[in-house]
């Protein structure tokens, strides 16, 4: 859903900024490089890929039914451009969440890091509650949705999906805390 | 095309290092085992190369004329739409683009590092060779534009690329463009870093 796209990858930037505070913090500049080349890469090989296969398999959904043109990208040198957004929205608020969270970390206010990502992941919940109507009836295309064409969240194959993308997305992002925090604190010591 | 794309970050991680590796050179030696800053320097410029100028340009022309972007290989990607297999197909390509350029990095860095940079170049230009020969295998796939089914069996519905069918030669010269003006970018700009080194 590109209404959570944003907020998550902000929050992935500031729980990423937390778990590497330790590399943040040292003066020498190799550990804010490697966080920098760390998140970069995180974000564009565990984030992009999301919302990208969204917007291939049920593009009403994953713009939850704002616009009829993402039915179809086809033979369009304008609504391609896609590809270009969907890089900018996942990477851009990715970055910046990492940024802002090190800004945080630098000024030892280290605990405002951690309100961020806890504070983006109730607004993710939030979004999702408010428009749980349209989150968990899926309609593939926009012309299904006028038609009322929906089938639950839970049913095969969206919710095999899914599940495959979360696990891949999230699972990612636990790993990558795990791995950081175990480096910044051996950074620390 | 999904068969340049994949090498193309490979090969584009390779030629920037081997373009800077005056640099790169120096500051391992004095970092002393230890990864120098400009380690991540180039793999910063690589990942980024590969993630927003190959995988939105590759994914662009996999998005608005997917049947010629993999030479009608497969119909699968033209069909992606209520299909959670196929629409993975083009998320896996992204992340595959960005593996590729790291890899790139990674082993470049460590043939520069290990007194085997004898290796790089001529490693990057045959894989280029093996690209540009397994797509002129794929002719006249290249030449054409149209559906998976039109290409197989009834191509004589398919239009020639110069031919503009359905703006793809308007959305291929936006792209090469962009291709184009990021890689001269990064090419002049690393040539003047190295410049700089030499000349202090």
């Amino acid at each position: 859903m590109l209404a959570i796209d944003g907020p998550i990858a902000v929050l992935s930037g500031f729980a990423l900024a937390e778990a590497g505070k330790g590399l943040l913090k040292d003066r020498d500049k190799r550990g804010t490089n490697f966080m920098r080349r760390t998140v970069l890469l995180f974000a564009v090989f565990f984030i992009t890929p999301v919302p990208f296969y969204f917007f291939m398999g049920w593009p009403a959904w994953e713009t939850n039914y704002l616009w009829r043109w993402p039915d179809s990208l086809l033979d369009s040198p304008l609504k391609a451009f896609v590809a270009f957004a969907i890089f900018a929205f996942t990477v851009g608020p990715a970055y910046l969440g990492f940024e802002l969270g090190r800004w945080l970390i630098t000024k030892g206010k280290d605990v405002w890091v951690r309100v961020g990502y806890v504070g983006m992941f109730l607004l993710v919940g939030l979004v999702v509650l408010l428009t749980r109507d349209i989150t968990f009836n899926v309609a593939s295309t926009y012309a299904k949705y006028e038609a009322g064409e929906f089938y639950s969240f839970w049913s095969r194959p969206f919710f095999t999906g899914w599940l495959f993308v979360t696990v891949y997305f999230w699972g990612s992002l636990a790993a990558f805390y795990l791995w950081l925090r175990k480096k910044s604190a051996s950074q620390l010591r | 095309m999904v068969q340049i794309d994949l090498p193309a970050a490979f090969v584009a991680s390779m030629f920037f290092l081997d373009v800077g590796k005056k640099i790169v050179k120096r500051e391992a030696a004095r970092a002393a085992g230890k990864r120098p800053v400009v380690y991540y320097k180039f793999l910063f410029r690589s990942v980024l190369y590969a993630a927003a100028v190959i995988a939105p340009a590759g994914l662009y022309l996999l998005a608005g004329w997917p049947g010629w972007e993999q030479l009608y290989w497969s119909e699968r990607v033209e069909n992606t739409t209520f299909n959670w297999v196929n629409a993975l197909i083009p998320a896996a390509f992204v992340a595959a683009i960005v593996l590729a350029g790291f890899l790139g990095h990674i082993l470049a860095y460590r043939w520069l590092t290990t007194g085997k940079e004898k290796l790089i170049r001529p490693t990057y230009i045959a894989v280029l060779v093996v690209v540009t020969v397994s797509v002129l295998l794929n002719y006249p796939a290249f030449l054409l534009v149209g559906t998976y089914q039109e290409y197989h069996f009834n191509r004589g519905a398919m239009a020639f690329v110069w031919e503009n069918p359905h703006g793809f030669a308007i959305g291929w010269a936006i792209i090469m463009s962009y291709f184009v003006a990021a890689t001269l970018f990064i090419f002049f700009k690393i040539r003047r870093e190295v410049k700089r080194v030499e000349g202090a």
